[in-house]
């Protein structure tokens, strides 16, 4: 999944001229978790323990309260086949249920389990073919309605839409067998059937994928919005995301988009049959109005209001100091996010490797990293992967120094000029600003750059363009489950290069690397194929560089002091939202 | 099409036989000097040096000018200051920063004796080095407009009180219209449109195309000001005796627009250019907030405050420095600009 570019902007002046500027800044790092480079362990469960509802207790929780969230942004989407971003999966979850699910209990355990469904999937054949999930008994919606697996059915159908393209397309890839999943079947509103090819539904608690090829993937696939159920009755298109048809413990009570959305609970929710969700508070609240600093700056300060809110937005480098001191640091969550930014280097353009593995040289890692925060906003990466993924191996085929090795490019480079380059950037001060740590750097070595700013709103539609005109471009990716199957394939996999919309930023395409894809995503065994991803991302690196990876992307955010059980999400990134609660 | 504008009267400079009645007044109470005891000795004096013997008693105007000649003396030896600390404006001393934060190592955001005003958080680039720039830039942007977009006005603004007829009705009718265009709401859409018509994605856009932007955009909005005035001052002089006396020997029109009209109005567009120098610093840097001013890497006082915005908590040093010397600026232009119009035109004076 893709990361808002321009996550922080600069909001309202607040006259807050403390005494700070005497006192000496020092360079003993405010930051306690040092070594936190942890690996998700991401293990499917079918113990039935494990899927048996009621979610387990959380430790000195209590029922109660209203619980809320400040977000700098709006949600853009809501419907299930639209919800790509984070924010709005973890949103999502309070009042959507999709056959699987993450449980985790904050000390970096991630179990798939089922959620909608009995287990995280049932793989009929042993051959990764055939998907069988069983809907729980007793699941309603917020009319009392049962949840049946026709709704199930429904929902995939309606994501093949056009309209609705937005989400992730693993299972209707799959379905179609094609990357072009919507080339035949469009969806129920083309005139399709409202089953999609492949899914059967043999009785109202019973629904089964059938795959052509292998994806053993598919209780992560499961994981994802895709699979909620939605009743064809209450189908509103793509006014969908105004309102979802709720299956989880919450509904909607009133939502203006972009502004602020307020959730009261299901009542017709059966804690019996959810695993995943304890649902402590009475409702939530999501406001989307504050900018980052604001959101920090209230944080901070923990007025009563603000106590049960969390924030799903970073702390600005220019707040991080007022939250390193006591009081303050007990109410940060930080660690490392699944997200990795890289400098994509358009091999377009860029044909000669010697070049590409000089630019990798030539970059001043702890000064482009700094720009933006330092060690709270990430921290240096030399690899494809993030330490998050799955059989992540930690290399460095360049072995430069963070700032840069100027001696190595010119020895790289040798007589040849460097052809002039073009650096794009999203128009916001924290990108500015990173640009030009860039620019500095690659100049001190002995390139030639110009920098473009691009429209931040616009920026990924941009560099997504397989003919854009630049060389240089800043680029977050997150996995979408803790498997490197989701994050080479969409970045490195050369077969998948459109016109527009690309994640390939580098238009890589290199048959051997594509072939190995192939060869990787066939294997039936996981501890193999995350072996072989590890060894692809090496690979990658040392016989191509297409990218220059920047930096691990990391949270750091702030909650309230009433704000219980508050932790990054292993699987999102970000805090969760279904077993908080209101400390009373 | 009425003259709103207020007529300080005319007056010429070093012309005895039109010095305005007014003016006698306060000749004879101001800049008569007063011997204690002895009789009154009267000196001729223009009214150029009269105004410039109230200038030099204002002590405000004192004041405002030495820190405007410095501030100008600063920004136009800004090399040689590099050459004198050996920092350019965008070198990164990012070693000097936090880890954590990104924030200068130290006292007051890293000052020490090599940063003499500290370091930018996160980029680590000299502060001293990123005003002296920045103010250059700024500077040169104010003046280069406000010296534009004066010529235009007095050129235009001459014409048209001047011509009387089709040709002055024409001339307020696109004063009108220019003033009816919202100015940042044009800059915001003509800068980025104009820079793509000139440039191809690839292309290095040099910062002085931006800067030249800036200026055009300035003159654009900014000449109707010194239009509308200068053509109120030119018919409610070419009435005058002076200009009849003129045109009867036989003088052509660009006699009397240049020799006659032009020396008499000179104060009221000096005053004018005085207090649109200040307006354009501010305007400058108000762009800086839309994303619109002067781009990286050229140093910026503008955007360098709105960047520094949200440190004021973390590093207010990085704030205030930015701010005060733009405010110091500003101010000085602005009380200088007063003090010049009380010079020049004292019927206005307290």
């Amino acid at each position: 999944m893709r990361l808002k570019i321009g996550a922080v902007g600069v909001g309202a002046l607040s006259v807050a001229l403390i005494a700070s500027g005497c006192s000496k800044t020092t360079n003993d790092g405010g930051s306690d978790e040092k070594a936190d480079s942890k690996v998700q362990a991401g293990a499917i469960s079918y113990d039935a323990a494990d899927n048996k509802g009621p979610a387990p207790a959380v430790d000195g929780a209590t029922k109660g309260g209203t619980f809320g969230v400040f977000l700098p942004d709006g949600f853009e989407h809501l419907d299930p086949a639209r919800n790509y971003v984070n924010t709005q999966q973890l949103a999502a979850l309070l009042m959507g249920r999709s056959l699987a699910g993450y449980r985790e209990d904050g000390k970096g355990n991630l179990k798939v389990i089922g959620d909608l469904a009995t287990d995280p999937g049932t793989d009929v054949n042993k051959d990764c073919k055939t998907w069988q999930f069983k809907i729980r008994e007793g699941v309603k919606y917020e009319d009392g309605s049962a949840v049946t697996a026709a709704d199930v059915a429904y929902g995939v159908a309606r994501s093949f839409s056009g309209d609705l393209s937005e989400g992730p397309h693993y299972i209707q890839s799959w379905l179609a067998d094609s990357d072009d999943y919507n080339k035949t079947y469009k969806g129920p509103y083309n005139g399709g059937g409202d089953l999609p090819p492949g899914v059967t539904v043999p009785d109202a608690q019973t629904i089964v994928f059938t795959f052509a090829k292998p994806h053993c993937d598919m209780p992560y696939a499961a994981t994802l919005a895709t699979t909620t159920p939605i009743p064809k009755a209450k189908d509103t298109k793509t006014e969908y995301d105004r309102h979802p048809f709720s299956s989880g413990p919450y509904k909607i009570k009133s939502y203006q988009i972009g502004n602020s959305m307020v959730l009261e609970r299901n009542t017709n929710w059966d804690p019996n049959t959810d695993p995943l969700r304890t649902a402590y508070p009475d409702g939530y609240n999501f406001t989307f109005t504050l900018q980052a600093d604001q959101i920090a700056e209230r944080l901070v300060a923990d007025a009563p209001a603000d106590q049960a809110y969390m924030a799903w937005a970073n702390v600005p480098p220019a707040q991080l100091p007022k939250t390193t001191t006591a009081g303050v640091k007990e109410r940060v969550s930080q660690g490392p996010s699944q997200f990795v930014w890289y400098y994509g280097i358009n091999t377009q353009r860029i044909k000669d490797v010697n070049v590409r593995r000089a630019l990798n040289y030539a970059l001043d890692k702890d000064a482009v990293l700094k720009s933006i925060g330092g060690t709270a906003a990430g921290d240096i990466a030399t690899t494809l992967l993030s330490p998050t993924v799955a059989g992540y191996q930690k290399y460095d085929v360049f072995n430069a120094p963070a700032t840069g090795d100027v001696a190595k490019v010119k020895e790289l480079l040798g007589t040849t000029t460097p052809p002039p380059l073009v650096l794009a950037y999203a128009n916001t001060p924290r990108r500015a600003a990173q640009a030009e740590a860039a620019r500095k750097s690659f100049e001190a070595a002995g390139f030639k750059i110009t920098t473009k700013s691009i429209d931040p709103t616009n920026y990924y539609t941009e560099i997504g363009r397989k003919d854009n005109p630049y060389d240089l471009y800043l680029a977050g990716w997150g996995s979408d489950w803790p498997d490197a199957g989701t994050v080479i394939p969409p970045l490195f996999d050369g077969r998948k290069i459109t016109p527009t919309g690309n994640n390939n930023w580098s238009y890589f395409n290199d048959d051997t690397v594509n072939a190995e894809i192939d060869r990787i995503q066939g294997l039936p065994d996981a501890a193999a194929r995350q072996a072989g991803w590890a060894a692809l991302d090496q690979k990658i690196m040392k016989d191509f560089a297409p990218v220059i990876p920047v930096n691990y992307d990391k949270d750091y955010m702030l909650h309230g002091s009433k704000a219980g059980n508050v932790f990054l999400s292993d699987a999102y990134g970000y805090p969760g939202l279904t077993n908080v609660f209101v400390k009373q | 099409m009425s003259n709103t504008t207020a007529d300080p009267g005319p007056r010429s400079a070093g012309d005895d036989a039109i010095l305005p009645d007014a003016v006698l007044p306060d000749l004879a109470s101001l800049d008569v000097p007063k011997v204690p005891g002895g009789p009154k000795a009267f000196v001729g004096r223009s009214p150029g040096q009269l105004a410039w013997i109230r200038l030099k008693r204002d002590r405000v105007a004192l004041a405002s000018a030495v820190i405007l000649v410095v501030a100008m003396i600063v920004a136009l030896s800004a090399p040689l200051v590099q050459r004198l600390t050996g920092i350019s404006p965008t070198d990164q001393f990012t070693d000097q920063l936090t880890d954590f934060g990104a924030l200068p190592v130290g006292y007051l955001g890293g000052i020490s004796g090599k940063h003499l005003l500290g370091l930018e958080p996160g980029l680590g680039r000299d502060i001293l080095m990123q005003l002296v720039y920045g103010l250059r830039t700024s500077l040169f942007i104010a003046f280069a407009a406000a010296a534009i977009s004066t010529t235009i006005g007095v050129l235009v603004g001459v014409v048209a009180g001047y011509a009387r007829g089709w040709l002055d009705g024409v001339i307020n009718w696109v004063i009108d219209l220019a003033l009816a265009f919202p100015f940042l709401i044009f800059a915001l859409a003509a800068i980025p449109v104009v820079e793509n018509r000139f440039f191809t994605a690839r292309d290095t856009i040099p910062a002085s195309f931006r800067v030249g932007m800036i200026i055009a955009t300035f003159a654009v909005f900014n000449w109707t000001n010194t239009a509308r005035l200068v053509r109120g001052q030119v018919i409610s002089l070419r009435e005058r005796e002076f200009v009849e006396a003129a045109r009867a020997s036989g003088a052509g029109t660009a006699h009397i627009l240049l020799r006659q009209l032009l020396p008499n109005i000179w104060a009221p567009i000096l005053v004018t250019v005085s207090l649109n120098v200040p307006a354009f610093i501010t305007a400058e840097a108000a762009l800086a907030f839309i994303g619109i001013g002067v781009t990286e890497p050229t140093p910026d006082l503008g955007r360098m405050i709105y960047n520094s915005i949200s440190y004021i908590s973390a590093d207010p040093m990085y704030t205030f420095l930015p701010g005060i010397t733009i405010f110091l600026l500003v101010l000085a232009f602005n009380l200088f600009g007063d003090s010049l119009r009380d010079a020049l035109d004292p019927k206005s004076s307290r």
